[in-house]
């Protein structure tokens, strides 16, 4: 093909780019030189929290107990860490009763911006004392960090997810990312939300219903609405509302409510809802006290609908021909259906779709400020659209956007290091440590058990010994430190929370790092490596001679637990465990856990572990379809401890005293840990990054505790001061309705 | 003429119909569906299972997810035809048609700008380079032209945008206009406005296209320039640059407008890209977020619809074609 | 192909040019003049060099993780230590880090404590060449204790150099096996098209025609998103192969079939008709080594254009997933918003993903303009 003296002139040609590329390759770029650190001088080598006096305590990696010295016995347990000081964030929540941050009451005289006033005079708008309910919801100064506030500004907010619609209890988007918070979500009967604030956490604060009674047995709840108060387009808000969002979305199957008739029954039996008059309620329930319905009153599940504007279209009711179907109704308050009719602060005018939202000062709104202010303090609130929610911390940094959340472990000290530039727009801050990653195993017996190996798997996932040789073989500290450098996420046993308010560290049983003991455990289950291959095979039942080769699930969305996953896979790897990791969508998984044809799983936890009580089913296997161990066709074999785990959950639920019920969750806690229910890895912080403009956010305000922040943080007591106050996209406006 | 036409149209009609046969059964292929990812949704969120069962359930039967394929295909092919509906997104809860209604001049725009960067640039370049045949400008226009062509556009995107984000601080990049312009009429402020949102996807994809024109131009200036007239026009004593102009350049265009159909729909491609990245609220995104949501009417109908742009510019093209040069119609 | 294989029907036809030079040599002879395509080829080739033995061109195993290395910077190579003594010998020193306490930003410094120096040719872990011969030879090293990342780590902790010459493995062999893929059934249908004409050609002409109005990266990356998350690596590999496949042949049939069409009338092939010689010998024979030069030119040409494909749809997480790893999907890795701030070094696959696009173009340009080697020059 080619003759010989070319060939010899390429292959020479060749071997010179080799040589070439092969040395240029070496004195690549100067890697970036550390820049000066901005303030403190890091400590030397190993992060050391700038004043602490012993250096050697900082985080370094737990090493591997050397080998050699391992007696043929396993560790025992290690009492569980204190948490890394920390220096930055984490404000000291001030929890105070509800009383001081809200009440009812009228006051001597109320205020409006001027430019409101000076619509009322046009003859526009009615005067603000009679747009008012006879008792408004006043906000105290007592509850507020910055006092009363000045009128003005604009809020921007940035959403990622589309907007579908309004009807918002007939399971439609509204785009999410405060969207639906800051309008209609005000209009629930009580808020869960702040509860972070309060010095109990049983009695949620009051909303729409203003107070509550239960009736000597426990079993009849009366609720007292608020009197007089509109909605945004100036019709009367009455107790009919409520029975309508009742009997048309929450008991009727057909619409796709948050919760159903079935949340609302306790042993079976459904809890009822009647009107007393136009301005109370009573619910009367099977069971004495069932505290958890607080949760299901709240702004997630039991946003009041306008019954003026909806009841016409339900199915059930409407007298138009043809009866408009459930998807009719559904969609019935489409994205371009405005001004939205609405109890909350703002009021959604206008929308361009995947582009713009603008949401304006609804004039009827319901609360004060203790100087009679009418809220809320902002005017407008904009929502910027994109397709993911990476644009909402772009926006945020580059100081165009006034809220983000920070989840994302892998993006902590970027928000941080920017956040620190003298120019910069927001602030972050740290909330208590609730954001923890796990493994979960699947404990059913039979459940999407296909072959002999799946049965073998799953009877190596029910016993304790397995599991713990598991938790001696995880570096925990490894991987929250190649996650992220220094004291800011830290190993965690699994079970609740450290930032759980009812987490008790001594109930921790922590295994800790000791692949020794693992390897001892794993002989004990009869695993053997037989063919020396580094992975240990079964040595008995039918799958004899076979390699324990696990699948462990990651999720594509939340990307740190691929990096704990990838972390597994080496460290069980190294006791003789094969793991295949899968990285899965969240439509997959879906349908794994409910075919239950899963092994394990890193998860990031939700919020039961933080406030148990919030989400009772997460916290074990009450219902037939709890995550971990699902019922299929025959009855599921319950372990002991997951019997006596369900004992304490029931106790838990009907106990009303705080002190009490610390202690039945240190017990559950205990039992969770010590029998390695759910394989803890590590435990960090959610951040929340604030425009720093903004004045009355409470210290300490946590991303996700009873509530994501957005509903949690009031943003109508929010203002800022005039000198920093941003122009408007539509100064001076008031939603307009179509009569 | 005219039956040649007609032809061709007949013949796209059918090729249209096959297009959406074939978009339909690939977006419909994955496992899972909407409602299973709803399902996932809601339980991430904290719904409990039973609940979120209940909502996929109520989801599947409103939209008709649990009908047969066969069906589902009928349903959307029916309401194309009979009421110019694309079939519902439910993610959006309205119809598809809308969505690419709202999204479709932006992302022509965005396309054409790209097209007429990448077709003027190149071009220019071509007539530049042309005469100067592998001498120094030659190699370095090339050389350059084609590094354009070769850097993966998603990761110029990207960088342009954390520096645009994090150095400049300009403010949301990611949408077609600031908040202030988004509803105001058009106005010559709106524009500056919008091209201060939009340079990045433009230069990217349009740079991206650079090579291809200019190789195109090169080479067929080269030919002109060999040309027996050519030589007739520089034997008048005409200057070169006059030769170049007048006579060869205009020549050697034909190609380049001829196949200005064909190049649209490789532009848009371009523009998915870039726009993906950047977030720009045109075409590509949605498309991208439909395959992960599983909203299947609309992958399905931006398939088609992408589809339906490659036909029209072939359409186009062999007219262009066709009129330029008359020999063609027959093949 | 020299002239020691006469019956070549290549040959049939240089044995009456005048210059009695093979068709390949003047190709050759025109290809060697284009410093560009030279360049390219070189540039191709060395990739393919570093992805197949990425293993002896990396410093450790490449598939080594250690989470405690996660997302070390590219070492320095000096020759000047910080005494300011100049060595004979490059070496780097370790890096460790420090902590900004209030932003927990790692600074990494050089430990300045000990030299480690650069060896050439050093034993080191163990891995398999080719797959089959266990060695534990690697290009360069250092000793035990001392680290070297010429680009610096990634997340897990490995090699970014080794990594990215392992990605290169799946990015150009998926290219390459998908562009074959359709050059094969370009190629196939465009001679079957063009020689038996009639109802086959017409059929053969609307099939592509049909085929040739589906949007390629749409529908690439809703074919990308069928692929089971659950498949073995090996399938995924085909199954992603095939779906490049899928569109790319269309052009391919269409010059084939024009060049076919052209020869088909040519007296070489009436004579060979004439002589009795069957269908398949004059396609195998005649034909189809006279489209050869044009399959190739295609071929280069069609694969940077599937490399880019590859990498946008792994960027997206549609494509490849670990453990298999592909240039596209090393890029996944710098969504993150902190990469630009914080580790910037990770961006550096994209060099890879260039040098191979512009190797191919500049390659396939060459070979365009040296395939038809009788034009005027």
């Amino acid at each position: 093909m080619i003759s010989r003296k070319n060939l010899w002139n390429l292959l020479s040609l060749l071997i010179v780019t080799m040589l070439v590329l092969t040395s240029c390759a070496s004195p690549t770029p100067v890697p970036t030189k550390a820049p000066e650190p901005t303030k403190p001088p890091a400590a030397t080598q190993p992060p050391a929290p700038t004043k602490a006096p012993e250096p050697t305590k900082a985080p370094e990696p737990t090493k591997a107990p050397a080998p050699t010295a391992a007696p043929a016995k396993v560790k025992d347990p290690i009492p569980y860490p204190d948490p890394n000081k920390l220096e930055v964030g984490g404000g000291v929540i001030k929890r105070q009763p509800i009383s001081e941050i809200v009440t009812y009451k009228a006051l001597p005289e109320y205020k409006e911006p001027e430019w409101v006033t000076a619509q009322v005079k046009a003859g526009k708008l009615p005067p603000v004392k009679d747009r008012l309910p006879k008792e408004p919801q006043v906000y105290l100064k007592s509850g507020m960090k910055d006092g009363i506030g000045e009128y003005g500004d604009l809020w921007r907010g940035f959403s990622a997810c589309p907007t579908a619609g309004y009807n918002i209890m007939a399971g439609v988007s509204m785009g999410w990312f405060g969207i639906e918070s800051y309008t209609s979500r005000y209009g629930s009967l009580v808020k869960t939300g702040p509860l972070y604030r309060a010095n109990q956490d049983i009695e949620p604060f009051p909303e729409l219903a203003k107070s509550w009674e239960w009736s000597a047995d426990g079993k009849e709840l009366t609720m007292k609405l608020i009197e007089g108060a509109k909605w945004s387009d100036g019709e009367k808000f009455t107790a009919d509302d409520v029975m309508f969002t009742w009997e048309g979305y929450i008991l009727d199957q057909n619409v796709n409510a948050p919760r159903h008739q079935d949340a609302w029954s306790w042993d079976g039996k459904p809890a009822t809802l009647a009107k007393v008059d136009d301005y109370t309620i009573k619910f009367t329930f099977p069971v004495s006290k069932p505290l958890d319905a607080y949760y299901m009153m709240n702004d997630e599940n039991f946003v009041v609908m306008p019954a003026h504007q909806l009841k016409p279209l339900h199915p059930k009711w409407s007298t138009k021909t043809p009866k408009p179907t459930y998807k009719d109704f559904e969609n019935a308050l489409a994205p371009n259906v405005l001004p939205l009719v609405t109890m909350g602060p703002w009021v959604i005018t206008e929308y361009k779709t995947d582009e713009l939202m603008i949401m304006r000062r609804n004039p009827y709104y319901w609360k004060v400020d203790e100087a009679g202010q009418q809220l809320p303090y902002m005017d407008e609130i904009q929502y910027r659209k994109g397709p993911s929610g990476i644009g909402r911390d772009l926006c945020t940094i580059a100081g165009d956007c006034d809220h983000m959340n920070l989840e994302n472990p892998s993006t902590f000290v970027e928000a941080m290091t920017k956040a620190q530039a003298p120019d910069a727009k927001y602030s972050v801050s740290w909330g208590p440590e609730t954001l923890g990653y796990f493994v979960s195993f699947n404990f059913s017996v039979d459940f999407g058990v296909k072959d002999a190996r799946d049965t073998a798997v799953r009877t190596l996932l029910r016993d304790l010994r397995f599991r713990k040789a598991l938790s001696y073989a995880t570096d925990r500290e490894g991987i929250a430190q190649s996650i992220m450098k220094g004291p800011f996420l830290r190993a965690w046993a699994g079970g609740l929370y450290p930032g759980a308010p009812e987490f008790d560290k001594a109930s921790v049983v922590y295994y800790p790092y000791d692949p020794a003991s693992a390897k001892i455990l794993l002989e004990e289950l009869g695993l053997k490596d037989t063919n020396n291959d580094k992975v240990l095979e079964w040595t008995s039942g039918p799958t004899a001679g076979q390699p324990v080769i696990l699948q462990l699930l990651a999720s594509q969305d939340a990307k740190e637990t691929q990096s704990v996953a990838e972390a597994l896979v080496n460290q069980w790897g190294a006791v003789g465990i094969k793991v295949n990791m899968r990285i899965v969508d969240s439509s997959t998984s879906s349908e794994l856990n409910q075919a239950g044809t899963w092994d394990l799983s890193v998860n990031r936890g939700g919020q039961a572990f933080a406030l148990p009580f919030t989400r009772i089913t997460d916290l074990g296997p009450i219902t037939k379809n709890f995550g971990w161990h699902r019922e299929g066709d025959k009855p599921r074999q319950m372990l002991d401890f997951e019997k006596s785990l369900v004992d304490v959950i029931n106790q838990y639920r009907s106990t009303f005293d705080a002190a009490k019920r610390k202690t039945l969750m240190a017990q559950y806690n205990k039992i969770f840990t010590e029998n390695v229910y759910d394989l803890g890895v590590f435990v960090g912080r959610y951040g929340l990054g604030l425009a720093k403009r903004v004045k009355n956010v409470p210290d300490g305000t946590p991303v996700f505790m009873y509530t994501w922040v957005e509903d949690a943080v009031l943003l109508d007591t929010l203002w800022t001061p005039k000198a920093s106050q941003l122009k408007q996209n539509r100064p001076e406006v008031l939603p307009v309705y179509k009569k | 003429m005219l039956n040649y036409i007609l032809r061709r149209l007949v013949i796209a009609i059918f090729l249209l119909i096959g297009v959406g046969i074939v978009s339909f059964i690939v977006i419909q292929l994955p496992p899972g569906d909407f409602a299973s990812r709803y399902r996932q949704y809601l339980i991430d969120r904290g719904t409990p299972v039973e609940e979120a069962d209940n909502a996929a359930r109520i989801v599947r039967e409103r939209y008709d997810l649990d009908k047969p394929l066969s069906v589902q295909f009928m349903i959307w092919i029916k309401g194309m035809i009979t009421e110019g509906k694309f079939g519902y997104s439910f993610a959006y809860r309205k119809d598809v048609g809308e969505l690419i209604a709202e999204r479709l001049p932006k992302t022509l725009l965005l396309a054409v700008l790209c097209h007429a960067i990448s077709t003027v640039v190149g071009v220019g370049l071509g007539i530049f380079v042309a005469p100067r045949k592998y001498g120094f400008w030659d190699t370095f226009w090339s050389i350059l032209a084609f590094i354009f062509t070769s850097v993966p556009r998603f990761s110029i995107a990207i960088i342009i945008l954390y520096i645009m984000v994090f150095s400049f601080k300009q403010p949301s990049i990611v949408s077609f206009f600031s908040p202030e312009y988004v509803m105001a009429p058009w106005s010559f402020a709106r524009v500056i406005d919008m091209f201060k949102h939009i340079w990045p996807a433009i230069v990217i994809a349009g740079l991206g296209g650079v090579a291809r024109n200019m190789r195109v131009m090169r080479g067929n200036l080269l030919d002109v320039l060999g040309a027996q007239y050519v030589s007739t026009a520089r034997s008048k004593g005409l200057t070169e640059n006059k030769v170049i102009m007048k006579h060869a350049v205009p020549n050697a265009l034909h190609t380049i407008v001829a196949y200005q159909g064909t190049v649209l729909p490789y532009m848009m491609q371009g523009e998915l890209e870039a726009a993906i990245v950047l977030g720009l609220p045109t075409m590509g995104p949605l498309f991208y977020e439909s395959l992960v949501n599983q909203d299947i009417y609309i992958s399905g109908s931006l398939l088609l619809m992408y589809g339906a742009l490659i036909i029209a510019g072939n359409l186009l093209a062999d007219m262009f074609l066709s009129v330029l040069d008359p020999r063609i119609r027959y093949s | 192909m020299t002239e020691s294989t006469p019956k070549n029907a290549l040959d049939f036809e240089i044995v009456e040019h005048e210059h009695n030079e093979s068709y390949f040599q003047l190709v050759w002879r025109r290809f060697r003049r284009s410093k560009a395509s030279i360049a390219g080829g070189l540039m191709v080739l060395m990739l393919m060099i570093l992805a197949i033995f990425a293993d002896f061109f990396s410093p450790i195993s490449i598939y080594q993780i250690n989470l405690k290395s996660a997302f070390i910077p590219p070492q320095t190579i000096h020759f000047i230590d910080h005494e300011g003594k100049f060595h004979w010998r490059p070496f780097v020193y370790n890096y460790t880090y420090t902590l900004n306490p209030l932003t927990f930003q790692v600074y990494w410094a050089e430990d300045t404590s000990k030299i480690y120096e650069i060896k050439f040719f050093v034993q080191g872990d163990e891995y398999k060449l080719l797959g089959l011969i266990p060695s534990r030879l690697h290009l360069y090293g250092v000793e035990e204790g001392g680290t070297i990342y010429i680009l610096g780590t990634d997340k897990m902790g490995r090699d970014l150099w080794g990594k990215a010459c392992e990605a290169g493995r799946i990015s150009l062999s998926m290219s390459l096996f998908g562009t074959i893929i359709s050059i094969a059934v370009g190629s196939v249908l465009g001679i079957a098209s063009g020689y038996y004409g009639g109802w086959i050609d017409n059929a053969m002409q609307r099939f592509t025609e049909f085929v040739s109005a589906f949007p390629n990266l749409p529908l690439w990356m809703s074919l990308a998103a069928l692929v089971p998350k659950t498949a073995d690596s090996f399938s995924v590999f085909v199954v992603m192969s095939c779906i490049f496949a899928l569109l790319s042949w269309t052009t391919l049939a269409r010059e084939v079939r024009g060049k076919v069409l052209s020869l088909r009338q040519t007296d070489f092939i009436l004579a060979a008709k004439e002589m009795g010689a069957s269908d398949a010998r004059i396609i195998f024979r005649h034909l189809y080594p006279n489209t050869l030069s044009h399959v190739i030119v295609v071929l280069t040409l069609t694969i940077p254009g599937v490399i880019l494909a590859e990498s946008f749809l792994s960027f997206l997480g549609i494509g490849i997933t670990e453990p298999l790893i592909s240039w596209g999907l090393l890029m996944r890795n710098t969504q993150d918003i902190q990469t630009l701030g914080q580790n910037a070094w990770i961006l550096s696959p994209i060099a890879f993903i260039v040098v191979a696009v512009l190797g191919f173009n500049f390659l396939g340009d060459g070979l365009r303009d040296a395939a038809d080697p009788y034009a005027a020059m």
